[in-house]
């Protein structure tokens, strides 16, 4: 088997998918994602703005989308402002949006998705790139792009270093609650310092009274887990709420100075792209 | 003995000790979290973890 591209991509997620849909179809393309299929597991609060959408996906229907809320509720200690914003933001299912870029990388640029493929390494040597897999297999490439997310173990490989700071990392931890208290129309946000210290907590509404409910506080602060944080929150506001799922996640931020060495690209949360104040990072990897 | 232990139950595989690790030690395979020789022994991976699955051995 022939084991040389053009492009060789690290990382199935939003970053490393929308790259490979925007190289020019003649080239030859592989991407390597560690986990069994793509869109699976989701670590992920799933709101993007409605420009997101219109930026990336003009075209065709969006079957991934969960729910559209109007309402935006701000809550800081005792302030509480509430605000109308139809058609600006939405929940999507992150699972689906990746299936979806993934099937058209596949059938529309005819670029190969290789899963259950861990990179353990990689290397730059004179004229190319070289990957090494798990199992020992070496693949090369005369370009290569690393979006392995926000574990960003690659970089350092090539020399871009890639560490994140305390201060520039939120501990999150989310539930996927169903209550009837969660209101489909309206997403929460709290930025309570008891709350959420140095980050927030949110409610995103995925419809049919469930929400993606979490909290990231910032790393560097001495306080309660996020995991405790968040429960405490929940008896005192959801305390029937049905958990149907539940997770530990982390958001870098303080994007990289410099992205790229010869040869070699960092894309998305590897390169620490998301938004500072949100922590949204999907819009950031799909721009770069 | 290693410095650091993990609590295979509790760890969720989200990267986050992974991405702050100052001697890059940790990796963080499709199922599993490894931890390497050269721990800096900075407690970092400590303190970013969200479920508290990281403890200093002993
Ligand atoms: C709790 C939480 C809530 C969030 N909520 C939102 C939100 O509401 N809106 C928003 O915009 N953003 C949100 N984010 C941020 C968002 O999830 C990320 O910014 C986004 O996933 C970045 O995409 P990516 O492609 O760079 O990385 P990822 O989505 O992490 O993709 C990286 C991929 O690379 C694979 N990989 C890693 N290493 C290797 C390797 N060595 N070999 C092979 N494959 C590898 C991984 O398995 C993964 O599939 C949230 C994050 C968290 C933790
Ligand atoms: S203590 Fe520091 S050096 Fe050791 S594994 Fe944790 S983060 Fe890495
Ligand atoms: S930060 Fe905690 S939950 Fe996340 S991968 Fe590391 S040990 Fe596991």
């Amino acid at each position: 088997m022939d084991k040389n591209y053009d492009v060789i991509i690290v990382g199935g997620g939003p970053a490393g998918l929308y790259a490979a849909y925007k190289i020019e179809k003649s080239f030859k393309v592989i991407i390597f994602e560690k986990d069994d299929v793509i869109g699976e597991p989701i670590l992920c609060a799933e709101g993007i703005s409605t420009n997101t959408l219109k930026l990336f996906f003009k075209d065709g229907d969006h079957p991934f989308i969960r729910n559209i809320y109007s309402k935006l509720k701000v809550k800081y200690k005792d302030l509480e402002a509430n605000i109308d914003i139809p058609g600006r933001g939405l929940i999507i299912d992150r699972s689906k949006f990746e299936k979806y870029i993934a099937n058209k990388v596949k059938e529309e640029n005819n670029f190969e998705i290789k899963t259950g493929s861990f990179v353990v390494d990689a290397k730059v040597e004179n004229d190319h790139v070289k990957v090494i897999l798990e199992n020992g297999e070496e693949y090369f490439g005369k370009i290569l792009i690393i979006a392995d997310g926000v574990e960003s173990y690659l970089p350092n490989k090539v020399g871009i270093n890639s560490v994140c700071n305390l201060v520039d990392m939120y501990s999150c931890y989310q539930q996927i609650i169903h209550d009837p208290n969660v209101k489909d129309e309206e997403i929460i946000f709290d930025f309570t310092p008891s709350v959420a210290p140095g980050g927030y907590l949110w409610v995103f509404p995925r419809g049919n009274n469930e929400a993606n409910f979490g909290l990231g506080i910032t790393s560097s602060l001495d306080c309660e887990k996020p995991y405790k944080l968040l429960n405490e929150y929940r008896e005192k506001n959801y305390p029937n709420a049905k958990i149907l799922r539940e997770f530990p996640g982390c958001v870098s931020v303080n994007q990289l100075s410099r992205m790229y060495t010869d040869r070699v690209m960092v894309l998305g949360d590897s390169a620490r792209a998301a938004d500072p104040i949100t922590g949204g990072g999907i819009d950031n990897a799909l721009r770069r | 003995m290693e410095y650091i232990k993990v609590d295979k139950e509790r760890c969720g595989l989200c990267g986050g000790c992974v991405a702050v690790c100052p001697a890059k030690v940790i990796i963080m395979y499709k199922e599993r979290l490894e931890i390497k020789e050269g721990c800096l022994k900075c407690d970092k991976c400590i303190k970013v973890c969200p479920v508290g699955a990281l403890s200093k051995n002993g």
